[in-house]
């Protein structure tokens, strides 16, 4: 398969084809990821459309250095911060990391087992809703990792943050969806 | 070895730990009923997270975002394609209506030829018949006109001074009004 930088170059060239190829490797990726943010499938597909349209319009832009990947994600995140912006949702939140609670580092002694007794699907369903509960900038990089699939090193890429801070944060999110799934036994 | 943290839990789940921190860990959880239960949780949890169900794109959704990319728009081949279509689609008419009728094609071109002069010469006097009617329309304007400056001359002689005064103060004002833009305003009916 050709790597997302020739096809860049060759859609730079005047290849719509090339393009097209982008489009059909990373819709349902960026699908998943803006719909997993807005919590709206319908909305979810406008966003997707008009972050390739931007993308497209802004490849001139792209530097090869960086992961064509990463620099897909930057996009949407940006473009879903905009989206915010303009419906009145505090933005900004998805940047801040100050009104996280941190969740303990040791075991609890008395901790319960939140996935006793459930079924996977059951489990899965349970996350589905937990996942809305969390803060945007931990539902982001539960996100990225679990459903997106990304790499620590790339999540790193996108925020421009060091690995382990990333690490640390995506456990965060994990505990956090923890605590929701225990809360709501 | 001392009980596991929670980020050494997830390290160990998802391997990204060296080889001796793993081992330290496992003989750990060998020994420790806490971390074994902490670290099974973790795992059935993490395993659900890796396998939420994806969201799938409708399957035109390549397409529409093509499409708004880059919208159709009629090239050169298009256009080219639409007029030999066109072109071919009259001629099988053509061919097809004398099957039909049974006529002769060998005296179409005579006859298209023939239509095509008579066409000439009814556009040819139709453009005339247009002409003599612009120039009748012409005579008419200017006779009416020759009139009515025959009878504002025998008015001009009917009326006094008075009147003419008071007809060149009316137009005075009259055109103040329509150049001060208020006329205007007031004909309109809104309100100055």
């Amino acid at each position: 398969m050709t790597d997302d930088k020739t096809l860049v170059e060759k859609t730079l060239k005047g290849e719509k084809e090339a393009f097209e190829m982008i489009i059909r490797k990373y819709q349902q990726p960026l699908l998943n990821y803006i719909g997993r943010m807005i919590s709206d499938y319908q909305l979810a597909l406008d966003l997707t459309q008009e972050v390739f349209v931007k993308t497209y319009h802004s490849l001139h832009m792209y530097q090869p250095k960086y992961k064509f990947s990463t620099w897909l994600y930057k996009i949407s995140h940006n473009h879903i911060i905009d989206y915010w912006r303009k419906k009145k949702v505090d933005a900004f939140s998805i940047d801040q990391q100050n009104h996280i609670t941190r969740p303990p580092l040791q075991i609890p002694s008395d901790e319960p087992s939140v996935v006793k007794q459930l079924e996977i699907s059951e489990i899965r369903e349970k996350i589905e809703q937990a996942i809305k509960k969390l803060p945007p900038s931990l539902r982001e990089l539960f996100v990225w990792r679990h459903i997106n699939e990304l790499s620590y090193d790339e999540i790193a890429e996108i925020k421009g943050l060091p690995v382990g801070t990333i690490k640390n944060r995506v456990f965060q999110a994990k505990e956090m969806i923890r605590s929701i799934l225990g809360e709501a036994q | 070895m001392n009980c596991l943290r929670i980020d050494q839990i997830y390290l160990y789940l998802e391997k990204e730990l060296a080889p001796d921190e793993i081992r330290a860990i496992e003989a750990h959880l060998a020994s420790c009923v806490k971390c074994q239960k902490a670290v099974k949780d973790r795992r059935i949890f993490q395993h659900a997270a890796n396998n939420l169900p994806k969201w799938e794109p409708p399957p035109d959704f390549t397409e529409q975002i093509m499409s708004q990319i880059f919208p159709a728009n009629l090239s050169l081949k298009n256009i080219i394609i639409a007029i030999a279509t066109y072109v071919g689609f009259l001629f099988l008419s053509v061919i097809g209506y004398f099957i039909t009728t049974g006529q002769s094609f060998s005296f179409f071109p005579v006859r298209f030829l023939n239509k095509l002069i008579y066409s000439g010469q009814n556009f040819s006097i139709f453009v005339i018949k247009l002409l003599k009617s612009i120039q009748v329309s012409v005579k008419a304007i200017l006779h009416l006109s020759g009139y009515l400056l025959r009878v504002l001359s025998h008015l001009t002689t009917l009326l006094n001074t008075e009147v003419y005064i008071f007809f060149a103060i009316f137009a005075l004002i009259l055109f103040a009004l329509v150049f001060l833009g208020v006329g205007r305003r007031f004909l309109a009916g809104e309100k100055i």
